[in-house]
């Protein structure tokens, strides 16, 4: 019986050590000088593509400042399951956590926890939209302005300024695409460039490949003399794409607007699209990375207006609500397409 | 049923009974429901301040209790469930349709403390459907609560849509922050409902019928007992359970939104397998579910602060259920018929 129990006590031993083994080896080195600084980076869930361009570029930009950095991810992206993680890296005693939170208010607690402790608090890709008090600094993506535009800017180069285009959008609600669409009308009237653009409907296809195709498809046959559709959001432009290649409708109807290189990939090199705009997920990152590291050695100190240097990325200025614009979007085409993997 | 001691006793030396009745409080012991708990809950704490020295730390481990409160309401009412031979499957969309539902009553100005009443009899509600179900119509529990997981989580979410309810008052929220010395408020109350709850299931006539129920229902029947009303008190209880949680997360969290309490009553049937309950009824203690709680915030904690990668911890945590499962269905088996110094080997006493 002793025997038992004494082979119980050592088995479970092993079954923890080792799972402490294969987790420092793949979580970066959890070493705790007195002086260097650790960064920890907290994505919205594990398993989700879109933050892996995001954890490289954070890594580059803590090895330039000889930051330790880790991440840790929670397995679900709801409101809850990033407070116990928050909790033990303040435990660890981390000097800056980066964190695209996965609800604007359910962290505020936990957050001030953290930052009555020292540790600055950067916030990516989503913020904290009426908590900003919370964090230190957030960093963001582009702005909806420059966006908007941009995505006018891109359609109108396409179809030569002139003639009828279609928006397919996201779900009806969707915040970052509703504002987008807002900026692109009033670009649209205010610009005389773009006078001879009409824009003829706005459809949604819910970020779900077959409704967006459907409705993509629809426009097709609504619209025989369609010029373009933008499509800002990464499912929708794929689907566009996808609708106009098997119309075999890719001389007539431009598509462009908001995707992921690798998503988009096969439509460039077959010519059904010429060009179409993301922001960079890896930018996003360095920056962040850099910011965490600059507020963490107190080279920063955060308030609207304030110029910095962000390593390889040049100057940013500190914006309303401390908030840190990544850069204006970047236009992918046949010519600079392979120099992107995400 | 036998007594074969009795035809040892006169032959044996009165040293050799002793050391006999020794051995026998030793394997008793072991035999208990929550001993392998205690044991893994002590090698936890050892292992967890080997691997990190941020780990030992009463406030922060008192502190990340927090966070399983809502799941600890759930799995106390599940032991009752349990040890009846039955299960729960919808508590977690039963929390989240109850916190769904009082959000929503309270941004529709409903004052604070009605909605607070109004989470319990919601929850009650849900799980007195369930009860009606299981007890009166004589269906399975497995597949009635397979069924109202879905419809409670659809309600809920057909209910709430991609948005969150939040603007609670201000005296409401923050549960988690209200401390006495070192020890978070809600970590008291569910000890205090434990404590509660662990006399109703030892010392009360309720307790000895679901029991009885988890063993032999066809028995219990026949002893004259209303069985149907015992599945309906254990189902109650759980919704009863459904409405604590809901209040805990929505004075902890904050916001209500669609995507919590996501996969929880798993987490609350692994705190009651993991804290000894026999999955077939009848064996099992609220000691254990709480022992079995406070091993999931050690282990969690302990591999949180060493930066152990999400999907780690839950294998870890699967394998360690296994293995308690495992060990205690060995320990289950040991005949202590015969009579045999400590230290002897089990399989021995076969012989």
């Amino acid at each position: 019986m002793r025997n038992t129990v004494a082979a119980l006590l050592i088995s479970a031993w092993l079954l923890l050590s080792i799972g402490c083994d294969t987790g420092t080896g793949s979580a970066g080195s959890s070493g705790s000088g007195g002086s260097t600084i650790q960064i920890v980076y907290i994505p919205k869930n594990t398993g989700n593509p879109y933050f892996d361009p995001l954890i490289e570029g954070m890594k580059k930009a803590c090895e330039e400042n000889g930051a330790v950095f880790s991440t840790v991810a929670p397995d679900s992206a709801d409101a809850t399951s990033q407070i116990p993680l928050i909790k033990d890296q303040i435990q660890r005693g981390v000097s800056a956590i980066t964190i695209s939170p996965n609800s604007p208010d359910a962290l505020n607690p936990v957050l001030e926890e953290a930052r009555s402790r020292g540790i600055k608090i950067v916030t990516v890709d989503s913020d904290l939209t009426g908590n900003e008090q919370y964090r230190d600094v957030g960093v963001l993506t582009v702005d909806p302005q420059t966006v908007g535009e941009s995505q006018i800017e891109l359609m109108g180069s396409l179809i030569g300024y002139r003639g009828k285009f279609a928006i397919l959008s996201a779900t009806t609600d969707a915040p970052n695409q509703n504002r987008w669409i807002e900026v692109m009308k009033q670009t649209l009237e205010s610009n005389p460039k773009y006078r001879q653009m009409q824009l003829v409907e706005i459809v949604y296809g819910n970020d779900e490949p077959a409704k967006s195709l459907t409705e993509a498809e629809a426009l097709l046959t609504k619209y025989p003399d369609l010029a373009g559709i933008i499509a800002p959001t990464t499912v929708g432009v794929a689907a566009a794409a996808q609708a106009v290649e098997t119309a075999k409708k890719a001389e007539q109807v431009k598509v462009t607007g908001l995707g992921t290189p690798n998503q988009m990939r096969r439509f460039i090199k077959n010519g059904t699209v010429k060009a179409f705009a993301l922001w960079s997920p890896y930018d996003e990152g360095y920056l962040s990375g850099y910011v965490a590291c600059l507020l963490a050695t107190g080279k920063l100190s955060p308030a609207s207006g304030v110029r910095f240097t962000a390593g390889s990325l040049g100057e940013r200025q500190i914006r309303e609500k401390n908030v840190v614009i990544t850069g204006p979007p970047v236009t992918f085409t046949a010519d600079n397409i392979d120099q992107y993997n995400f | 049923m036998s007594t074969p001691t009795l035809q040892y006793e006169p032959r044996e030396a009165a040293m050799s009974s002793l050391r006999h009745r020794a051995a026998r409080l030793v394997l008793s012991t072991i035999k208990q429901p929550e001993t392998m708990t205690c044991v893994l809950l002590l090698v936890a704490l050892g292992v967890g301040s080997s691997m990190s020295p941020f780990f030992l730390d009463a406030r922060y481990l008192l502190d990340k209790t927090s966070s399983y409160i809502p799941v600890g309401f759930m799995a106390l009412a599940m032991t009752f469930v349990i040890i009846a031979a039955q299960i729960d499957l919808s508590v977690a969309s039963g929390s989240l349709l109850t916190a769904v539902i009082s959000a929503w009553a309270h941004s529709r100005g409903v004052p604070m403390p009605v909605v607070m009443v109004l989470s319990l009899l919601i929850g009650l509600g849900l799980g007195l459907f369930n009860g009606v179900l299981v007890a009166y119509l004589k269906l399975p529990s497995l597949v009635v609560t397979l069924g109202t997981l879905a419809l409670y989580r659809g309600l809920a979410q057909g209910w709430i849509g991609d948005g969150r309810i939040s603007g609670f008052p201000q005296w409401f929220l923050g549960i988690d922050y209200v401390k006495l010395g070192i020890v978070p408020l809600p970590l008291m109350l569910l000890l205090g409902v434990a404590a509660a709850l662990g006399l109703i299931l030892t010392r009360s006539t309720f307790g000895r019928k679901v029991f009885a129920l988890g063993t032999n229902e066809s028995a219990t029947r026949y002893s004259a007992i209303d069985v149907a009303r015992v599945k309906l008190g254990v189902f109650a209880l759980s919704g009863l359970s459904m409405g604590a949680a809901a209040l805990v997360q929505m004075s902890q969290i904050r916001t209500i939104d669609q995507k919590q309490f996501r996969s929880d009553e798993l987490l609350a049937i692994t705190a009651v397998v993991l804290g000894g309950t026999s999955i077939f009824g009848g064996r099992g203690s609220i000691l254990g579910t709480v022992l079995a709680l406070l091993l999931l915030v050690v282990v969690r904690s302990a591999m949180g602060v060493a930066n152990v990668r999400v999907e780690n911890q839950l294998a870890i945590i699967g394998s360690m259920l296994v293995a308690s499962v495992l060990l205690s269905d060995i320990f289950s088996r040991i005949n202590l018929r015969a009579p045999k110094p400590i230290g002897l080997d089990p399989g021995a006493s076969n012989a």
